[in-house]
């Protein structure tokens, strides 16, 4: 059984939810296009507050998210999620066009950003980065 | 010749009176270094004339013996005569001697003069140039420095002048001094050294390069070493600058790039498989790619407007022409989004020295983005007039505002107003434009002034009057690069 397909069947009555945030409509639209299509619940945002809201209500599995946004940065974002117990181990990937001027390894020790994704990306990567992510996620609460 | 008191005293004479007029002459010049040298000349012509007299008087007594006939009145008045020339024509010598050590001594005064002068000129100097410098002694003490070295405290306080006259050592400043000392003892490998420090002034952390240069003499032997220091903020913010706008440039490549690839990767995956959304996406695709050609363009127009390449065609006309074209422009697409766009020319002939398609082009973007960024129902208003001894161009909108932190950075390239960035696409470029053909290109001015759900207000200020009408009556225009509206 390959990823895509072992995490249809395992969330056929619960389909995994991911949240996408980044004030580039296109961006967010072909997030969203590519993870519907593998049958995920996607909430999206273009802006870093209204992204913590919608997060709060929607609890998503992964959070994939911009780095400079209005209103709040997507770091920013993610120490708000720290902050919190609910959502203090939740996955995040970065989806940056400034990923090269950053160290994923510190991001990773301070903030527990999983992944940190250049644009131009690649909808099909991101998705099984996503997939293998949720996966490592649920065989920890196993 | 026998000796008597008559010929003792005819042999002393000449001696003693050439020596008392040298005696004579030291106390006439009175100085230190003339008087022993007139004793001693003195002494000599004396002895010299002494000489004399006592050959001339043997040749006498030999004459006499031979020509007992002559008296010896006459032989005496002949010898006598002789000496007194001799010595005169020495006395005469001597003189011109002095006078020559008196040329001399003047001279040596002036060049010592005009040293002092010298020296005090370059001190001055010295002390007037903006740049820290410290000049140092081959045992590495400060010698000399000047008012911005002491600023920095390179200089000690005069307070710890030591013993051996100088101002005390380094110590307080050990990378400066650490540098000071490689450069004097490895001059031969490389005479000058430079690193980075950092200093305080007014209590900041500053960046200066420090530059220590050895001093050699004709032999190759240590005079000391002098350094010189460069305040390297602006340098440093320039380097600053040039990266955020590369990394700016970047990201704005970056993004429409992201959704091409993206698009296209959906499309050839078979993710989208209605003709409707495959249509929507080739079409975004189609827009993204625009926005990428829109962004090169005015990357490049930025880039001639800034090193001087653009070429700027003035010419003399009414400022008025330059508006009305701008408002044909744009009063089609204010009317599409039902916004009111109202024009209020002067009345009088505005007279200008301008480009007509670039201050055309600066009026074009700010009336766009008074357009994309008012909603349905709002008024767009273009206003021109004369205040002064300016033209006066009043763009005015009661759209979204500008919020006050954003204001003074809308002229940087790149920079969006956060909240405005889902009302419209843009590059962050349009206004830097603006500013650069207003400002750089036309000596004016440009002013903003906004409140949040009130309205943004523009003013562009050009200087009235004409350059040279006969000159610039007939000038064909060349064909310029297309500006970019964002």
């Amino acid at each position: 059984m390959n990823l895509k397909s072992r995490h249809n069947a395992e969330t056929h009555f619960m389909p995994c939810r991911i949240h996408v945030c980044d004030d580039e409509p296109h961006i967010v639209l072909a997030v969203s296009l590519k993870f519907r299509k593998a049958g995920f619940e996607v909430s999206t945002a273009s802006d870093g507050q209204s992204a913590w809201k919608t997060i709060q209500a929607e609890r998503p599995q992964v959070v994939i998210s911009d780095l400079q946004m209005p209103k709040m940065d997507g770091l920013e974002l993610v120490r708000k999620m720290r902050s919190e117990t609910a959502f203090e181990n939740v996955p995040v990937i970065l989806l940056t066009a400034k990923g090269f001027e950053l160290d994923e390894a510190d991001l990773h020790e301070e903030l527990g950003i999983n992944a940190v994704i250049c644009k131009p990306f690649s909808p099909r990567e991101l998705l099984a980065l996503v997939q293998s992510l949720i996966e490592a996620t649920a065989s920890v609460a196993e | 010749m026998k000796w008597n008191r008559h010929t003792l005293w005819n042999a002393a004479w000449p001696a003693l009176s050439v020596g008392a007029v040298g005696v004579a002459l030291s106390a006439c010049v009175s100085n230190s270094l003339t008087v022993p040298l007139c004793v001693a000349g003195s002494a000599v012509a004396g002895s010299l004339l002494t000489a004399v007299w006592v050959h001339r008087g043997q040749k006498e007594a030999t004459a006499r013996l031979r020509h007992p006939e002559l008296s010896s009145d006459q032989s005496q008045g002949g010898i006598f005569g002789e000496v007194t020339r001799a010595a005169v024509t020495l006395l005469q010598q001597y003189e011109t001697e002095l006078e020559r050590i008196n040329v001399a001594k003047g001279e040596l005064e002036i060049a010592g003069k005009l040293q002092k002068k010298q020296a005090r000129r370059l001190d001055a100097a010295l002390r007037a140039i903006d740049y820290p410098i410290v000049l140092c002694d081959s045992r590495d003490h400060v010698l000399f420095g000047n008012a911005a070295a002491k600023q920095l405290g390179l200089v000690p306080d005069e307070t710890s002048v030591s013993a051996s006259g100088t101002f005390g050592d380094l110590s307080r400043l050990a990378a400066f001094s650490q540098l000071v000392k490689e450069t004097r003892i490895r001059a031969a490998a490389a005479p000058r050294r430079t690193a980075e420090m950092d200093f305080l002034v007014d209590l900041q952390a500053v960046p200066f390069r420090v530059s220590v240069t050895a001093l050699l003499d004709d032999r190759g032997e240590s005079l000391g070493t002098v350094a010189l220091l460069t305040d390297i903020r602006e340098e440093k913010s320039a380097k600053t600058r040039h990266a955020e706008f590369v990394s700016s440039v970047a990201h704005e490549f970056k993004t429409p790039m992201a959704s091409i690839k993206a698009f296209l990767e959906l499309l050839s995956d078979g993710d989208v498989s209605e003709p409707d959304e495959q249509k929507d996406l080739y079409e975004k695709i189609d827009s993204q790619v625009d926005r990428l050609n829109r962004l090169v363009s005015n990357l490049l127009n930025l880039a001639r407007i800034e090193s001087g390449a653009m070429k700027v065609q003035r010419i003399d006309c009414d400022l008025n022409d330059v508006i009305h074209k701008a408002a044909d422009v744009i009063r089609p697409l204010a009317n599409e989004r039902g916004q009111k766009f109202i024009s209020d020319f002067s009345q009088l002939y505005l007279p200008v020295h301008v480009d007509l398609d670039l201050l055309g082009q600066a009026v074009i973007n700010l009336l766009s983005n008074a357009v994309k960024y008012s909603p349905e129902g709002a008024c767009i208003t273009l206003r021109s007039h004369m205040e002064e001894l300016e033209a006066i161009i009043d763009v005015i909108d009661t759209g979204y505002g500008i919020p006050a932190e954003s204001l003074p950075k809308i002229f940087e390239r790149f920079y969006r107003v956060p909240e405005h960035q889902q009302a419209a696409k843009g590059t962050g470029l349009g206004l830097a434009f603006v500013q650069s053909i207003i400002e750089d290109m036309h000596n004016g001015r440009i002013d903003v002034e906004s409140t949040v759900g009130t309205g943004s207000h523009f003013r562009i200020r050009i200087p009235l009057g004409h350059h040279d009408a006969k000159r610039t009556k007939n000038k064909e225009k060349q064909p310029k690069a297309e500006l970019v509206s964002n």
